[in-house]
């Protein structure tokens, strides 16, 4: 499928932190998420490509133009729905207002057209009931749906989301992953997350990103292989694994070179996604000790 | 909900429901009240009426109720013929909220009891221009859209939007201003002599902050504003009253408009800067 999103060697420094270095990415229409640890470089990178943030180095291109020139990037922000990892809230607008600050600064000129929309987004996040209700007084997961609504105003081509599930309870997980097959169909969706589970249900690509450079891309079940042969459980800790933890069983669930005779398991997509950031941690404190 | 013997005429509902024009008030009101009241006859107008009319009566409806409520400075800007969403943005910028006017309106005030209390015009000058300033910094200041990041990534964002709402915060502050000069012991010309060095300062501060952070833009050139008053006071000997700076007179009011006009040219130049603030 032809890519809609390319970044090519993308580059940015906050001081002496190096957020991104050089990184070469492509994306599609459909969902495609971002993981890593705090720090990695995410959010930086939906920054840039939401065009609210200039890369220090290299070349992005997002639905056909380059956002680096004023006519590109007016011409993203036209076609373009962001919700940031923190959405600033005026204190006293409600989530109506707010959404339709958002949708007159989106140019829907047309009150009686906006306010429509401004109700349709609303409602598919199931924020109906309360839209007239100031944002202070929602809950932490109101106000992201609030955030998530004002993004799908006007039903954009290119989405990018900065952890839109942080918050939101398992059920309102389940709506936000309908949504996303529904309204941004057809859409390119960019999304961040902290959630393995969100990203194996969700997204048909996917990113990992440490020390703002791609470890993997590919398919969740591709992340997932990554672990084939390294996950197992045991009764007792082993100390030679890479990463254990105790599971809802009881069990230690174990990441690493697996002792003979171990009983193996399916690896998830969390355990793919372990065994990279497991290998780049032993990595790092390999050269620190060298 | 009461039960009741009495049905409306079938084509009567009917045509409420599709040519509600031909039925006279009187008779659409006795209609609403029995609907109210019967089941039968609004399950019968349900299956009468044009769904599609349903969708258009209900949009109406919620229109009518999520009408949002214009604020003071919405209404004014309207008066003045800015359309209602454009009034709604700009009215929306931190420096026309309560906080940010209050904020001028100190400035201004104490400005004005300093000159009272000295009997002189000098305080009040050498105060005023800086509330401009003020104003810039919390109209500009780093996240203090109201829709944060999420605004930043909109079409309308940009120098534009900038110009709008700086013209709009400075026009309250100008304004504000003036009505405080009234209260000024000396209401000569020189009563006056803040106007161009507090615009000089507020251009310079947006054309700063295509550099730097608006808040080090504004702190800089208060610093500035205020060493040079008391510099060139001080060079000419102290002997007089603040008013008679260099900075008041006609060699100073000249230097603030070409000051303005530099920084309005910058403005210009480096409009791009503004779509996209780095450090936000």
């Amino acid at each position: 499928m032809t890519h809609t999103v390319s970044v090519t060697g993308l580059r940015k420094r906050f001081g002496a932190t190096v957020a991104l270095d050089g990184v070469d990415a492509t994306f599609t229409p459909g969902v495609n998420g971002l993981l890593g640890p705090n720090g990695a470089g995410k959010t930086t990178m939906l920054r840039i490509l939401a065009t609210v943030l200039p890369a220090d180095d290299g070349h992005l291109e997002a639905l056909g133009v380059d956002p680096a020139t004023a006519e590109g990037r007016l011409s993203v922000r036209r076609r373009l729905g962001y919700l940031p990892q923190e959405p600033g809230f005026h204190q006293h607008f409600s989530a109506f207002d707010f959404v339709d600050y958002v949708a007159i600064l989106k140019e829907w000129v047309d009150r009686k057209a906006r306010h429509d929309e401004v109700r349709r987004v609303l409602g598919l996040v199931g924020l109906e009931a309360v839209m007239h209700k100031r944002i202070r007084q929602l809950s932490g997961g109101m106000r992201r749906r609030v955030g998530i609504a004002q993004a799908l105003l006007g039903s954009p081509d290119l989405l990018v989301l900065d952890e839109p599930t942080a918050g939101l309870d398992p059920e309102q997980r389940l709506r936000f992953r309908e949504l996303l097959g529904t309204d941004a169909a057809g859409s390119t969706v960019l999304l961040s997350t902290h959630q393995t589970d969100d990203v194996a249900a969700l997204c048909g690509h996917v990113i990992v990103l440490l020390h703002g450079q791609i470890r993997f891309t590919g398919t969740p079940v591709g992340l997932a292989a990554l672990a084939t042969d390294r996950v197992w459980l045991a009764t007792d800790r082993d100390p030679r694994a890479e990463l254990a933890w105790v599971t809802g069983e009881g069990r230690i669930r174990h990441i690493g070179e697996p002792p003979a005779g171990a009983h193996l398991v399916e690896p998830t997509v969390e355990d793919g996604y372990l065994v990279l950031a497991g290998r780049d941690a032993h990595a790092g404190e390999e050269a620190v000790a060298s | 909900m009461t039960h009741t013997d009495w049905h409306a005429p079938p084509e009567l509902l009917t045509r409420y429901a599709d040519a509600p024009a031909t039925i006279d008030d009187m008779t659409a009101s006795s209609i609403e009240a029995h609907l109210v009241a019967c089941a039968e006859c609004r399950r019968h107008l349900s299956a009468t009426a044009d769904p599609a009319l349903a969708v258009v009566s209900w949009s109406a409806i919620a229109e009518r109720i999520d009408q949002p409520h214009p604020t003071p400075v919405e209404r004014l800007l309207g008066w003045v013929g800015i359309e209602s969403g454009l009034a709604r943005v700009v009215a929306a910028t931190p420096g026309l909220q309560a906080a940010g006017v209050a904020t001028v309106v100190l400035l201004a005030a104490a400005a004005a009891l300093a000159s009272r209390s000295a009997g002189a015009v000098g305080p009040f000058l050498l105060v005023a221009p800086l509330a401009p300033l003020a104003a810039v910094a919390v109209a500009f200041a780093p996240a203090a859209d109201p829709a944060g990041e999420a605004g930043i990534a909109t079409p309308l964002h940009g120098a534009g939007l900038m110009v709008r709402r700086a013209a709009a915060v400075l026009a309250v502050t100008f304004t504000t201003l003036g009505l405080t000069a009234l209260a000024l012991p000396d209401l000569g010309p020189r009563a006056a002599a803040w106007v161009l060095p507090g615009l000089a300062l507020a251009l310079g501060a947006l054309a700063l902050s295509t550099w730097l952070r608006v808040e080090v833009a504004v702190s800089a050139l208060a610093a500035a504003w205020l060493t040079a008053v008391w510099s060139l006071y001080w060079a000419a000997g102290h002997a007089g009253p603040v008013a008679d700076s260099a900075t008041f007179t006609a060699v100073g009011q000249v230097t603030s408009l070409a000051v303005a006009a530099v920084a309005a040219a910058l403005i210009v130049v480096r409009r791009d800067r503004f779509a996209t603030p780095e450090g936000f």
